[in-house]
């Protein structure tokens, strides 16, 4: 049922390290993300990067969306592999910031105009619609950021960087300040992204093990390897390979509950 | 400040300035920018570096993003900054003007009252400028919230 096959490249990191002053905070992270090709469907793809607090998941984020340069290595996305230029990567940083002097509306145009295009205006004014309908957002378009939820902003944030077309997203700590009902929610959203385009992917870097997986086909931990300084990934999980993927319900099946034991153990 | 400082101040001013009102413009002036800079660069110095990397993100360029983030994002505050500025102009009003008599004014009324110990009048013109002060700062307040309805609307983090 779940039948697929892996293929190009889309983003890798190469050896990248992080040092700040003599500490070591990344060191020799290396992995790549395979475009997933599913029949009959726009199967685009989820990985994340999980690691305990502190580790350096922020700072690679960071340096994932190239906002900062590693001090070894490099990330490079795309068919000719060129290193990552800011701009290229959408992000979701963890505390969701918009333009709070911005409706909701003008909010998703930015992003929209960011996507150059020769759209009219009209036609802008009926995709941010559209989107806000298919996402829940419609009732809000004329609200400010502050007069949101947390979690209703945070669709704001990540609808915003959809409609760049940016094919790639980064999201900082997607579930943490979520009730569960608003954790669910997000996760219906983000798996709807990644079907929206071939391409489309998203990149969660979380220390959420449970709700991370649950929606992923890649999983890297990360973590100190003994005796070395700084974090680096220790262990990678293949979760279509381990038929753990793309399985609704899958927190009932025990292999998932297992996997969840295992990456506990590595952290 | 004292009236003799003032009067010091007076001398040296009508020195660089030739008329009563463009001297009282001047003081003005000179009393109100070191609030005003040091206050826009607070506001401008309390930008979240994320709100910028959110612009570099969506691919804003150099201009828009100091347009959009610096200007538009500000304004509110700016102007929140100049209604403070307004109170202490106010505040100045009445001793710079006591420097230019023939201008006249609230500051000329009350100078003189106090010099022929009228202490009713000069009772009732604080009270004036008390009242007026009062009022044009809930204009102001009033207009802030026209222009900018999101002004008061914090975002938690
Ligand atoms: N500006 C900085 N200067 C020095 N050390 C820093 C700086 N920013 C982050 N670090 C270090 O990098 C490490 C990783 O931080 P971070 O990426 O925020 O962790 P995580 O997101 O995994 O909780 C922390 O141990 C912190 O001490
Ligand atoms: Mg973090």
């Amino acid at each position: 049922m779940n039948a697929y096959t892996k293929h190009e490249v889309l983003l890798s990191a190469e050896n990248v390290g992080l040092q700040y002053g003599g500490k070591v905070v990344l060191r020799d992270v290396n992995f790549t993300i395979r475009d997933i090709r599913r029949q009959g469907i726009n199967q685009g793809q989820v990985v994340s990067l999980i690691g305990r607090s502190g580790i350096g998941k922020t700072q690679l984020f960071r340096i994932l969306s190239g906002l900062r340069r590693p001090n070894t290595g490099q990330v490079k996305m795309d068919e000719d592999q060129h290193v990552v230029q800011p701009g290229e990567v959408g992000i979701v940083p963890q505390n969701y910031i918009l333009f709070n002097h911005r409706t909701i509306y003008q909010n998703l145009k930015i992003g929209l105009d960011s996507a150059g295009g020769q759209l009219t205006e009209a036609h802008k004014r009926k995709t941010i619609e559209e989107c806000a309908a298919a996402f829940e957002l419609s009732e809000h378009l004329k609200k400010y950021p502050a007069q949101l939820s947390g979690g209703q902003r945070q669709r704001v944030s990540i609808i915003q960087q959809v409609l760049t077309g940016n094919k790639f997203i980064l999201l900082d700590e997607p579930f943490s300040g979520l009730d569960v009902l608003m954790v669910d929610r997000v996760m219906q959203l983000l798996l709807k992204i990644s079907t929206l385009n071939e391409h489309n992917t998203l990149i969660i870097v979380s220390h959420d093990i449970e709700n991370a997986a649950a929606i992923s086909d890649m999983v890297w931990v990360l973590a100190p390897e003994a005796g070395k300084p700084g974090a680096t990934i220790v262990k990678e999980y293949d979760l279509c390979e381990m038929e753990l993927a793309w399985t609704p319900n899958i927190r009932e099946n025990m292999r998932f509950v297992e996997l969840l034991a295992d990456i506990r153990r590595h952290l | 400040m004292p009236l003799s400082d003032v009067n010091r101040l007076d001398i040296s001013f009508t020195l660089l300035t030739q008329s009563g009102h463009q001297l009282k413009l001047s003081l003005l002036i000179f009393g109100i920018v070191p609030f005003f800079v040091t206050s826009l660069l607070s506001v401008i110095d309390h930008i979240h570096a994320q709100e910028f990397e959110l612009c570099t993100t969506l691919r804003m360029n150099r201009w828009k993003t100091l347009w959009e983030v610096i200007i538009v994002g500000r304004l509110d505050q700016v102007f929140e900054v100049m209604r403070q500025n307004f109170a202490i102009a106010w505040l100045m009003i009445t001793s710079v003007e006591g420097l230019s008599m023939s201008e006249g004014g609230l500051g000329v009324m009350l100078i003189k009252a106090n010099k022929y110990v009228q202490l009713d009048v000069v009772f009732g013109t604080l009270v004036i400028i008390f009242i007026l002060g009062i009022l044009f700062d809930y204009l102001l307040g009033l207009l802030r919230h026209w222009l900018f309805p999101y002004t008061k609307l914090t975002v938690r983090r």
